[in-house]
């Protein structure tokens, strides 16, 4: 991030010609409505991003940066409206400048051309979220939790994290996937194997001893132990194998195909009709709504759609609508991802069973074909191929469901077709190559062991091989799910920590800035593609912010929001923001506690700040939040902003007594002291006479602020006391005899009996006389406020009800204990 | 290089990425070269397909490449 010293608009938005001095430091901009300042947060964030929000943000289809960025006299000159700023980056330890035409807007200038800086400026780009607007604060209080969101996401740069689960999951799905398919491979491997050694249960013992049967018939010795590497045909020479060599193993073949015909018989079991049934009720349930899902997942359509119903009309085409009858429609239309969930999970296990079913089927026609090939002469099977392509396309359809659920069509055709009967002319094929392998002769025994140990040796090897394979996908799946279980809990793990800590910054902040010492308390709450966010309401329980808490606390819990985001996000990197208006409708009572939330908290954050309320930067200047800011004071289409000078209150009043003018000084210093006599009064909490008109004057403020500011000296002399604190006492005590000089030497305490020295007689002053006057007044604020150069503010009691127990600055060089012992 | 494509992971994935490998080597499920090949590419920042996945956990040994 970087800390803006200059920046020079030209011919932008509404201004002509422009140069605002920073100097690296919170500024404040001010003026009416309509005198320029919003041009100047969208000249930084134009020069910074290469966009303008304003114009392009939500029901701005018809406004664009080229044509409406420039000043209106240069709309066909795009190349005059230009934005330089020279900052520096506190990271990096060096200085920049930036400079950006409309002209191309996509197009900036970096100098010089580093590719750190560039990294920087590139960033700022991607996540233009320094600047802040008023309007902007509304989508982190009072949007919709799913856009709420998407919102926080891209604020904490978290869009990523989704996007690394969905490759983890798919990635764990297809294992998953691959583990089952081989698991069935090995079941069918098995069932062949049993089938050739006609037996239902595969065991070892079993295998061994119809193995041996045959061994025995050859005269060969018998196999004792049934290893990997186990040889049913060893002895058997290869010249008698070779010799011996049927074309089609009569026995196993009679057996597969007889399996194969009772399997086509004996139709599909009543499990097998209710997973088809189940899978063709969910995938017909999820028909409809996966048009809107898909939709909602590829281009958040309809998510995006539910957020801009904002207003009683579509933000294209003004058409009216009914808000809430609209709202209720498209949600309708989403399955909540729990729901689909559980659907897509419960299809999954009714696909996998009827996929191993298929699977069985064509292996077996398909095997059935490869006799039909091989014998003498051979028996057609084209119809066996056709039903072999009808299976394969039920396969590929499922399986491409399974990878795309967006493929949905597919398998709901497949599913209704009855793949398990065989087409007449299919089966009639089977029924020709059935009979064709009962007539083959049969072998003699010896030529029988040898064609079966060859089967058996073919099918265990087989069987094995798929093992192997079954094993190796099990594994693998382990480790797929594993990192993606892991990922998952690390990061939701991970994210709560972030919504907690998010959650316990905003409520830090929002109870300072509203001097709340109370149970307030804000919640965020990450549910699935939702973020709550809930607050307390004087103790009666948490509610979202736009249920209950006025427009003003809201604006207060944006901000407070945002900077937790922030300091969340970017931590020391924090050291840029634009607020314009942000602080519009915070109330009198809580500016303080806003300038001193930003000045305290975020003190190396560079704050921009536009208000138009004139008294607002005078409380960011008191509470020393700026040192600098910039009056607008008009503005007008040929010369743009009409820039006030703003300068310090002295030099104005000496300004003025260079002029003779001591009428002008006198008037400028009561108004002042009228102004910071209310600020001390309220910091101090002096104990002024009420007036039901609100109406104090300087008379009325300043003598019992003075008073109470040598009673909190006093009352911190007496609490050092207590404490032993010898060296506090000592300094407080000629804190006391310089408060005491200086306000002799205002005559403050002189007003009431000495007319000639009372405030309103200072107009009458001659400039030497007034001068003094000035200068005492000068020395005596300058003997309240911190020493501390970089922060200067009027010191203020807390807690501010109740007994005070300090008296304190923000900066905390003025920290005096008050507490007795 | 490397460093460039540290900077494009936001501070909270990489926080997310690291525990989960601190996680993963602890528990010592998975071979550590391919923990490490998997961490690396994730580190990139760039959302990874289902291939480089795959070679991350299951490197192609030597005689797959002959």
């Amino acid at each position: 991030m970087i800390r803006i010293k200059t920046i020079h608009i030209e011919e932008f938005r509404g201004i002509r010609d422009l140069t605002l001095d920073l100097s690296g430091n919170n500024f404040g901009i001010c003026g009416s409505n309509g005198t320029g300042k919003s041009g100047v947060v969208d000249a930084i964030e134009f020069c910074l991003t290469g966009n303008i929000t304003r114009l392009s943000g939500q029901g701005q289809g018809e406004l664009s940066v080229k044509v409406h960025g420039p000043h209106v006299d240069q709309c066909s000159n795009p190349d005059k409206a230009k934005v330089t700023i020279y900052a520096t980056v506190p990271s990096l330890g060096k200085e920049v400048t930036i400079i950006r035409s409309v002209k191309s807007p996509r197009a900036v200038t970096i100098e010089p051309a580093d590719p750190k800086l560039k990294s920087i400026i590139e960033e700022l780009q991607s996540h233009p979220e320094f600047a802040l607007s008023r309007r902007e604060i509304a989508k982190y209080i009072v949007t919709p939790p799913s856009q709420r969101s998407a919102d926080v996401q891209t604020l904490l740069r978290l869009d990523n994290i989704g996007d690394i689960r969905k490759a983890l999951l798919s990635y764990a799905n297809k294992c998953k996937r691959d583990m089952e398919e081989s698991e069935r491979a090995r079941v069918r491997a098995e069932n062949e194997l049993k089938t050739a050694l006609n037996i239902s249960t595969l065991d070892r013992t079993q295998v061994l001893e119809k193995a041996n049967a045959q061994r025995v018939t050859l005269g060969l010795a018998e196999l004792s132990e049934l290893t990997p590497k186990t040889s049913f045909k060893e002895g058997v020479t290869s010249e008698s194998e070779d010799a011996k060599k049927p074309i089609v193993t009569k026995d196993v073949a009679l057996r597969d195909l007889t399996a194969l015909s009772t399997a086509i018989k004996s139709d599909i079991s009543d499990e097998m009709k209710e997973h088809i049934n189940s899978a063709n009720r969910s995938l017909n349930q999820m028909k409809d709504d996966e048009k809107a899902l898909s939709l909602a997942r590829s281009h958040g359509l309809i998510t995006t759609g539910i957020a801009l119903i904002t207003d009683d009309s579509c933000p294209l085409c003004d058409r009216p609508w009914d808000a809430k009858e609209l709202r209720e429609y498209l949600n309708a239309k989403l399955l909540s991802a729990k729901e689909i969930g559980t659907l897509l999970q419960k299809l999954g296990k009714s696909i996998a069973v009827i996929v191993a079913d298929l699977q069985s089927r064509s292996t077996s026609i398909r095997k059935a074909t490869t006799y039909a090939a091989k014998l003498e002469p051979p028996i057609l099977h084209a119809h066996l191929d056709a039903y072999i392509q009808t299976l394969d396309n039920t396969l590929t359809a499922l399986k491409a469901f399974e990878d795309d659920h967006a493929k949905i069509e597919g398998a709901i055709s497949v599913l209704d077709t009855k793949w398990w009967e065989v087409p007449d002319y299919a089966q009639a094929q089977l029924n020709d190559l059935l009979k064709a392998v009962t007539a083959l002769p049969d072998a003699s025994g010896k030529d029988k062991a040898i064609e079966f140990l060859a089967v058996l040796q073919d099918r265990y090897g087989r069987l094995l091989a798929e093992t192997k394979n079954a094993k190796s996908m099990t594994t693998r799946n382990a480790i797929a799910q594993n990192v993606y279980e892991k990922y998952n809990l690390v990061s939701n793990s991970v994210l709560e920590g972030i919504y907690d800590a998010v959650a316990k910054e905003f409520t830090d902040f929002y109870k300072a800035m509203n001097d709340d010492e109370g149970m307030f308390v804000g919640l965020l709450k990450a549910e699935t593609a939702k973020l709550s966010f809930n607050v307390d309401f004087y103790g009666r329980g948490v509610f979202p912010p736009g249920a209950y808490h006025s427009e003003g606390h809201q604006d207060g819990m944006g901000l407070c929001l945002y900077l937790a985001l922030m300091k969340h996000t970017l931590g020391d990197k924090f050291t840029f923001a634009v607020l314009d208006d942000v602080l519009m409708s915070v109330d009198t009572g809580h500016r303080r506690e806003v300038c001193r939330l930003l000045k305290t908290k975020f003190p190396n954050t560079q704050f921009i700040l536009t208000t138009h309320d004139r008294i607002w930067l005078q409380y960011m200047k008191t509470e020393g939040l700026i040192h600098n800011g910039q009056f607008f004071g008009g503005w007008n289409i040929d010369t743009g902003p009409r820039i006030w000078d703003d300068i310090d209150i002295w030099t104005e009043m000496q300004q003025a007594l260079d002029k003779d003018d001591v009428p002008r000084a006198a008037a400028l210093l009561r108004r002042y002291l009228e102004y910071i006599s209310a600020v001390l009064a309220d910091n101090l909490r002096a104990q002024v006479e009420y007036r039901g008109d609100a109406s104090y004057d300087l008379g009325d403020l300043l003598p019992p602020t003075l008073n109470r500011w040598k009673d909190r000296l006093k009352k911190g002399i007496k609490s050092a006391e207590h404490w032993g604190h010898t060296e506090t006492k000592t300094l407080l005590e000629l804190k006391l005899s310089e408060a005491d000089a200086l306000i002799k030497k205002s005559s403050v305490e002189q007003w009431a009996i000495n007319k000639s020295v009372h405030f309103n007689e200072w107009e009458n002053f001659t400039v030497s006389e007034f001068k003094e006057v000035s200068e005492a007044y000068k020395a005596l604020l300058d003997h309240i406020r911190c020493s501390n150069a970089k922060c200067g503010g009027y010191p203020y009691l807390t807690p501010r009800k109740g007994s005070s127990e300090q008296l304190r600055c923000s900066c905390g060089t003025i920290n005096l204990n008050l507490k007795d012992k | 290089m490397a460093e460039q494509e540290y900077e494009t992971l936001s501070p909270t994935v990489k926080k997310i990425l690291d525990e989960l490998f601190s996680v993963l080597n602890a528990a010592d499920e998975i071979d550590k070269q391919s923990l490490n090949n998997l961490n690396e590419l994730l580190q990139t920042g760039k959302i990874p397909t289902f291939d480089e996945i795959e070679n991350a956990l299951f490197p192609p040994l030597i005689g797959d490449k002959l």
